[in-house]
């Protein structure tokens, strides 16, 4: 009987460990997220650090938009493909190359097509500017100011 | 036990026993439909031409269920821990059965894309999800995490409630106190996983 009694308080006990530990996973998560989102992050530019590997002859009065690309993604490539299919007066779409260390080779860049490609050699779309989805669109003004992120259509 | 205890007893059993077969069958239905979903979804995003439809159908089959096994789980060790024993098997098939609802939402959603003039009308239903065009401003994460919040959800979270009052033999205030929280956690944490997922990208 006190056996009976004894693994009962026991189970009871590892059950509330265990809530326990939910509830700190929950609340680690919680302050990670406070971290992120209170974070300054820094606001992206079309110049340095980012290094023009792949120069195009395009117009760029209307702006300049960017994939964020990572070469091993068929997704991104996709999407930059399909944004560079329809042409915009004045618009000019480029590829970024994020979350790749190594400089690009001919390989690489023969598969970005025609478009002008940019190099976070840093990583500062992902560390500085606190961009995280592959494939998604950087707006410049003709000047290189950023304007704002979309997503691929 | 009194008699008229034990002849109350032998009534609920048969109840009990058909409310059973009943599940037994919705969760046949809701298997169905999810891997019809996941087929027609998959063809729609192009799967066929990197995977399968077929393994993506069933794909999203065995998450659906690993999603209710865990739910079923986190319920029957809470009452566990609480000293009431919920049958785990039963409750997790009348889970299956019960994303039926979810389902059912999901063909609302899918009516007010088709027709956007409906949406304002089956959001109260079906969700504020279909309302997300109208507030663009509104932050992305929010809307992953609390964007099905309509009488179907609430309607889900009683019943839920309610499997466990009549598996546990609890009164119903607890249940639905504990399933409540447990779903409102789940949503919050939802949410800040997505924030962090994407970070200052942007959501569709």
């Amino acid at each position: 009987m006190k056996r009976a009694t004894g693994a009962l308080r026991d189970w009871h006990l590892a059950g509330w460990a265990g809530w326990a530990l939910v509830g700190a996973a929950l609340a680690a998560l919680g302050w990670l997220w406070h971290l992120d989102r209170t974070r300054v992050w820094q606001t992206p530019g079309l110049g340095a650090p980012l290094a023009l590997v792949c120069a195009a002859t395009a117009d760029s009065s209307a702006g300049t938009w960017l994939v964020a690309v990572n070469p091993d993604c068929p997704h991104c490539l996709q999407a930059l493909a399909r944004l560079a299919a329809r042409p915009r007066r004045g618009l000019r779409v480029g590829a970024l190359i994020v979350d790749t260390p190594r400089r690009p080779g001919a390989a690489t860049l023969a598969a970005l097509g025609a478009a002008p490609v940019w190099w976070d050699a840093r990583g500062d779309w992902r560390r500085r500017w606190g961009h995280r989805i592959y494939g998604e669109v950087l707006c410049f003004d003709p000047r290189g100011r950023y304007l704002r992120t979309r997503f691929a259509d | 036990m009194d008699s008229s205890a034990a002849a109350l007893a032998a009534r609920a059993a048969p109840d009990h026993r058909r409310l059973h077969r009943m599940n037994v069958f919705l969760f046949l239905i809701a298997l169905a439909s999810w891997w019809e979903l996941g087929f027609r979804q998959g063809g729609e995003l192009g799967a066929g031409q990197h995977l399968n439809l077929t393994v993506a159908a069933t794909i999203l089959v065995l998450a659906r269920l690993a999603a209710s096994a865990v739910e079923a789980l986190a319920y029957t060790l809470w009452w566990r821990t609480r000293g009431a024993r919920l049958p785990y098997a039963r409750f997790l098939v009348a889970l299956v059965a019960l994303s039926l609802v979810d389902r059912f939402a999901q063909g609302m959603a899918t009516l007010a894309g088709r027709a956007p003039a409906l949406a304002p009308w089956l959001a109260p239903v079906a969700g504020l999800q279909l309302l997300k065009d109208r507030w663009p401003g509104a932050e992305p994460g929010l809307w992953v995490a609390f964007g099905s919040l309509g009488l179907l959800t609430l309607a889900r979270i009683a019943i839920t409630a309610w499997l466990q009052s009549a598996g546990t033999g609890r009164r119903l205030r607890g249940p639905l106190l504990v399933t409540t929280l447990a779903w409102l956690a789940t949503r919050v944490a939802l949410w800040w996983a997505m924030d962090l997922f994407r970070g200052m990208s942007p959501l569709r």
